[in-house]
């Protein structure tokens, strides 16, 4: 529904137009595609940082952002603003922040645990964050929350055919979290001893690094964190109840069958791999020589897998021993054949059937796993892939003699590892390149010889490669007396024996849909290298995941295509120079020496050791930034951290748009109402959206005053179009949380009385994990007073909230003392609160239904201790003892005041009619606040000083207030300001006559009062209340802007009612104006409270105690001495007037002026506490 | 449970005093836990009788935590503490505890590494003098 305002834009003074709009009764919508408060990079940001004032309008994005009627949208790009005045519709999108604004404190154990730093510029300096942190580079933000800075998929999670995520087992590395990496690792595949040995490495191939130097070590870090991991492969902990109780057949135990059957058993199923040979692997075992890949750390991989519960039966060959007919009739639903490639191809040449002529999958399954196989001495292996160059480099261990490889094209198209070729060659076997084979030659029974052709390449054949041809009359022979064929082998699924499974009629492969590897009869499936033909094994690993999904979902009746898709994910643009780089080289992976390796079968790559590893992992430049190592996932107790946020549309009613984000240099075009007329054009001329150009000159001051007088436009318009013309709010109707809660006059409890109930507040473990809460709960227990300790999770939710109102209520609580973040009870916002200690003030008001000063005394156990102390977690829970016994001490004793409210009349009496104070008395007047204008006595040299458009435009204005029936009084002879804040009572007198004028709050423009030049000439005397009141006003003009007055205001809360205006004479007509409308911005969000109360730290000042001495009055202007009938004068102090700072009360020599809430008993107490003689006469007795 | 360690008060101003301290555990830094916080409303609050009141009460230290000149919230700046600093110095010398027991901060908002560097130098100095307190039955 389209309500209230819409305000575009995070800066300060988008902040304040809400702040106005909102104490003025409208609901706010503050849209900002930033995710805090005061980020916008508008004018003010700027300025702010540049003159270190950011933490001045601290107070003022508090109070918005824990305004009732004001809704806060970050991280929200507006797309389009549709319809007209009245009746807007803004769509944004939301996009993630991938944390909960609702539940994140801030308590930072996220970013503590974050691997991954990124850099960012603070100040203009480069500097680095965790990916997880706070909005602002200065840690405190409005909201609180974290957020995540995400890019997407980084290039090597990309490009990993299990989806491996690469980028973040990196980062883990990088941090010596070895165990999580391989947790990471296992989250999408299993093997990693295997893949991070063998894998093909598409990852590393796609490493951005490589533009720096070169790329991160992806292989050997997988290794590494399979070899390293201190709790080592452990699936189960992962893996669910074995809840399926559907039979699910694998044939084959290679990659592609161990990794559907570990991917099953984690949907919950049990399946069995049938093997025919009795080792378990397939090609992983028999075809890859063990000083690649050792036996034992694949069997380790295996051990794992049969723990989840995956049955696996060797020798067993399914087509032979066992049919699918028969293990359909057992009960098997589903199949899933990975058979591999096991059937060597042929030459096709003569003398292939001779002794001594063998293939390579039977020499590397002897030479693997048989034990006295032996090799000739005068070995060829002909054929350019991994099969050859391993077969040649098992030969070399076993054999004294020459190793040849032939292959007949060039080392280019070689299809094998270039690393593997290159230490083949370092082993000492050497390649003949651009040689074909054309007859094995024998002496009958045994080979002797291969006679061989030259080729030489010629045109591109299907595959890319160029095609070799023979060159004619390029033939010799060469000796052999053992020869190994590795050209490549094919699967040979007829051993299945399946009727109607079709296969490939040249390449023998399986034929199965490439998406779901259902083959032509349902419910069977296949994959690996029995329907790609030879292919490496992580692909093998690839298909087993997507196998298993298919069969989950074949037996659940699902979809098989649904969502799914062959398409890789698309990874993340990265400019490099943007990153980071860590300056270390790539590291080497450590190897026996060639020369040691023959003869042996030990592994050769050493793998990396620990220090190495870690300094490679930090290579990585964290191309997606968050790596989703999910470890800020793991440790946020409060589950705030959500990594699968998406971006949302949303839409937004509003009655008027108020845009400070359109960039815009025009200055006063405030004034100008412009809109994006149904939707997207910028240059619509519908009305109803005010957009608020950039300007850089801009100060702070003059953003602020622009906002508010914006918003007081707004209002005015809007109550204008809808006839109605409140003066206050509603007070009955209850919409305001502070009112409805107050106590119902509640039996006062004597000091020391009280049932004192105290809440320890964990703070998402951050102050658990430091603080002994057992510990402290015991000794609280042993206070006087104190009936209750009650740990909570979170104390600033509304959950939080409500478990300590149950407390209160089940132990009849007087009193809580809240040991968390907050420190005071108090109103005020100072620069150090924060969004979530005012939520948690506003949720114990709202469930505890009284006011929380009273009733909730607070102690920070967090910044104060827990959050400094981690270093010594003894000392910090002694004195979290010491400072919640503190708080036990004051709510004890603490009796707060009496806090009358004061009813605030409607009306407004302007002092001074230059510019100023005569627009803040026509802006008022739009409101239709009863106005009363006195205009300063007439005096030569403030006419002398007008320039004659400054006379102009204040005639404007006359005739205005005079169109409006406001006359302007003239200066009386005397004047007196009587009465209290929110009912004064300005007496004038004349020698005729008196009169009397109400007014709920008083607008003095100084400037006509003083003067523009010699501000000395005032109409208002020195000693009277309102010269006193004036005094450091006038004082203080020279001494700049050190702290904005009237952000001052906001932090501790305005309630005397007096808004002043400064004079400058330099400022234009329309500058006077502005400041005039700003002044009746705040007076009427004034008059709209209805009722006031003093605050609470004010003072109260006992007439019978006080002797007069006029100390306090010497130091508050707000103290004046009354005279007494006995001619001893006595101060006196409104307490709506009492900022609360307590000078008085310090130099009061008799004692009768006190804060209740800070009195010199309860800073005593309070020190007492502290200084551990509470706790230490509690032990004691 | 033993409580010998030297107590330090630190009385910090609720404004800029108040966001040092803040500011020091925002950004992770640590002080001696024998540091105690007390706030008030403003510097100005405090009189030689509570500084007194601390000693009093055990305290080896006392830091008066305020703003710097022109930051202050009620534009009183150190008008009144410094008078009162003084007083308690020149009673803290009658008594034998030492002056340089008390020190007075005017410190810029938010400067948490400022104040932890200020805190731990101080602990440190008085850790090197003579009990603040002659041990008392």
């Amino acid at each position: 529904m389209a309500k209230g305002v819409a305000v575009i834009g995070a800066s300060a003074g988008a902040a304040q137009a809400a702040l106005t709009l909102a104490e003025l009764g409208l609901e706010v919508k503050i849209i900002t595609s930033s995710p805090s408060l005061g980020l916008d990079s508008t004018i003010d940001s700027a300025s702010i940082a540049a003159s270190g004032k950011h933490l001045s309008v601290w107070p003022l994005l508090l109070r918005v952002a824990s305004h009732p009627l004001v809704t806060v949208y970050t991280n929200s790009e507006v797309a389009t603003i549709a319809g007209k005045r009245g009746k807007f519709t803004i769509r944004a999108a939301r996009n993630p922040r991938y944390v909960r604004e609702d539940l994140c404190t801030g308590c930072s154990r996220c970013a503590e645990a974050c691997p991954v730093q990124v850099p960012y510029l603070l100040d203009g300096r480069r500097a680095t964050r965790s990916a997880i942190h706070t909005p602002s580079p200065d840690k405190q933000s409005v909201p609180t929350a974290f957020c995540i800075e995400k890019t997407g998929i980084a290039p090597c999670r990309a490009a990993c055919p299990v989806g491996i995520n690469v980028q973040g087992f990196v980062s883990l590395l990088s941090k010596g979290k070895i165990d999580e990496a391989l947790d990471l690792i296992n989250e999408a595949a299993p093997l990693a001893g295997i893949l991070g040995r063998v894998c093909t490495h598409p990852c590393q191939d796609n490493c951005t690094r490589t533009e720096v130097d070169s790329p991160v070590f992806t292989p050997a870090l997988h290794r590494f964190a399979a070899d390293n991991a201190p709790r080592g492969i452990n699936y189960r902990r992962k893996a669910p109840a074995r809840s399926r109780r559907e039979k699910i057949a694998i044939v084959g135990s290679g990659p592609a069958g161990l990794a559907a059957a570990w991917e099953l058993a984690r949907r919950g199923y049990s399946p069995t791999i049938f093997e025919s040979h009795a080792v378990v692997g397939g090609m992983v075992a028999t075809g890859i020589p063990r000083f690649r890949l050792p036996h034992e750390v694949r069997e380790r991989e295996v051990e794992a897998i049969k723990a989840l519960g995956v049955d696996i039966m060797t020798g067993v060959t399914v087509g032979r021993d066992v049919t699918i007919t028969d293990l359909r009739e057992r009960g098997y639903r589903a199949f899933f054949l990975a058979i591999g490639a096991h059937q060597n191809r042929s030459l096709n040449i003569t003398g292939e059937e001779l002794e001594g002529v063998v293939d390579a999958v039977s020499l590397l399954f002897a030479l693997n796993l048989k034990v006295g196989a032996s090799v000739g001495s005068n070995i060829v292996v002909i054929g350019g892939g991994n099969s050859a160059v391993d077969s040649a480099r098992t030969a070399k261990r076993r054999s004294k003699g020459e190793v040849r490889i032939l292959y007949r094209r060039t080392a280019e198209e070689m299809t094998a590892v270039a690393d593997e070729v290159e230490e083949a060659i370092n082993e000492g076997v050497s390649i003949e390149y651009l040689t074909q084979p054309v007859e094995i030659l024998g002496d009958g029974t045994k080979v002797t010889g291969i006679r061989c052709q030259r080729m030489k390449l010629g045109e591109m054949d299907a595959d890319g490669r160029r095609r070799p041809e023979p060159i004619p009359g390029s033939e010799f022979v060469i000796d052999a007396d053992h020869v190994v064929i590795a050209i490549g082998q094919r699967p040979n699924s007829s051993v299945l024996n399946i009727r109607w499974l079709e296969a490939d009629a040249d390449a023998a492969t399986i034929q199965a849909d490439p998406l779901t590897l259902e083959t032509t009869i349902p419910g069977i499936f296949a994959g690996g290298d029995c329907v790609t033909g030879p292919n490496n094994v992580v692909d093998a690993v690839a298909a087993g995941l997507r196998a298993a999904e298919s069969i989950d979902r074949h037996l659940r009746g699902r979809d098989l295509k649904k969502g799914r898709s062959l398409d890789k994910p698309k990874p993340v643009d990265i400019d490099v120079r943007e990153r980071e780089a860590s300056y270390h080289k790539r590291a080497r992976m450590p190897a026996i020496p060639p020369n040691r390796r023959m003869g042996k079968f030990e592994e050769i790559a050493l793998g990396l050791p620990v220090e190495v590893g870690e300094r490679e992992a930090e290579r990585c430049l964290n191309c997606a930034l968050c790596s989703e190592c999910l470890q800020c996932e793991q440790v946020c107790e409060l589950g705030a951290v959500l990594h699968k946020d998406k971006t949302e549309h949303i839409d937004i009613g509003a009655e008027v748009v108020i845009d400070f984000a359109s960039a815009n240099n025009d200055r006063d075009n405030y004034h100008h109402e412009r809109s994006l007329s149904q939707g997207t054009s910028p240059q619509g001329a519908e009305q109803g959206i005010h957009t608020v150009g950039i300007d850089e000159n801009r100060t702070l001051e003059e953003e602020l005053a622009l906002a508010s007088a914006l918003a007081l436009e707004v209002v005015a318009k809007l109550r204008q179009r809808e006839g109605v013309h409140p003066t206050s709010r509603d007070i009955t109707s209850g919409s305001d949380i502070h009112l409805e809660g107050k106590p119902e006059a509640a039996e006062p409890i004597s000091a020391g009385r009280a049932r004192v109930g105290v809440v320890l507040c964990r703070c998402g473990d951050s102050i658990s994990s430091v603080i002994d809460f057992n510990q402290v709960t015991n000794e609280v227990l042993q206070l006087p007073g104190v009936c209750n300790v009650q740990e909570i999770s979170q104390a600033c939710s509304e959950e939080g909230a409500n478990r300590i109102k149950a407390q209160a209520t089940e132990w009849k609580l007087d009193k809580v003392v809240l040991a968390a973040c907050r420190c005071c009870g108090l109103e005020q916002i100072c620069f150090s609160c924060t969004d979530r200690r005012v939520m948690c003030q506003q949720n114990l008001t709202n469930s505890l239904a009284l006011y929380c000063g009273e009733n909730v005394e607070f102690a920070n156990i967090r910044e104060q201790c827990a959050w400094v102390h981690e270093d010594d977690p003894s000392g910090a829970t002694r004195k979290a003892t010491d400072i919640i016994s503190s708080g036990v001490a004051r709510a004890r004793q603490a009796v707060p005041a009496v806090s009358e409210e004061h009813p605030v009349i409607g009306s407004a009496l302007v002092l001074g009619a230059g510019i100023r104070g005569l627009s803040a008395a026509t802006n008022l007047a739009t409101l239709d606040y009863s106005v009363t204008v006195v205009s300063a006595p007439e005096s030569d040299a403030a006419k002398g000083a007008q320039s004659p458009e400054h006379l102009e435009y204040r005639a404007g204005l006359v005739k205005q207030l005079q169109e409006r029936g406001i006359i302007i009084r003239p200066w009386p002879q005397d004047l007196e300001l009587e009465g209290s804040p929110g009912s004064y009572e300005a007496v004038l007198k004349d020698r005729s006559q008196t009169s009397r004028i109400e007014a709920g709050t008083i607008i003095l423009d100084l400037g006509e009062l003083c003067g523009e030049i010699p501000p000395e000439a005032g109409a208002i005397s020195k000693e009277s209340r309102l010269g006193r009141i004036l005094a450091p006003s006038i004082g203080s003009r020279a001494s700049g802007d050190a702290h904005p007055a009237d952000l001052r205001e906001v932090a501790i809360k305005e309630t005397s009612g007096i808004f002043i205006m400064s004079p400058n004479s330099e400022e234009s007509p329309e500058e006077q104006a502005l400041k005039g409308a700003t002044a009746a911005a705040k007076a009427s969000a004034y008059l709209y409270q209805g009722t006031l109360s003093p605050r609470g730290n004010a003072v109260t000042i006992s007439s019978k105690l006080c002797r007069g001495c006029g100390n306090c009055a010497a130091i508050c202007s707000y103290i004046e001495m009354r005279g007494r009938s006995s001619g001893i004068a006595y101060a006196h102090i409104d307490p709506a007037l009492c900022l609360g700072c307590g000078a008085c009360t310090a130099h009061c020599p008799t004692g009768a002026i006190t804060q209740p809430l800070q009195s010199d008993e309860l800073i005593g107490s309070t020190l007492e506490a502290l200084l551990g003689k509470v706790a230490c006469a509690v032990e004691a007795r | 449970m033993s409580r010998s360690a030297a107590h330090l008060v630190v009385f910090a101003c609720n404004w800029d005093g108040l966001t040092c301290i803040e500011a020091a555990a925002q950004a992770g830094l640590s002080y001696p836990a024998s540091v105690r916080v007390v706030r008030v409303s403003c510097l100005s609050r405090v009189h030689q009788g509570l500084i007194l009141k601390a000693f009093e009460l055990g305290a080896a230290g006392v830091m008066l935590l305020g703003c710097k000149p022109g930051n202050c919230q009620f534009d009183v700046d150190a008008r009144y503490i410094a008078g009162e600093y003084e007083k308690a110095r020149m009673l803290l010398r009658l008594l034998g505890l030492g002056e340089e027991r008390l020190v007075l901060c005017h410190m810029a908002r938010s400067d948490g590494s400022g104040f932890v560097k200020q805190v731990a130098t101080f602990a440190q100095e008085i850790e090197q003098m003579q009990p603040a307190v002659p041990a008392r039955a």
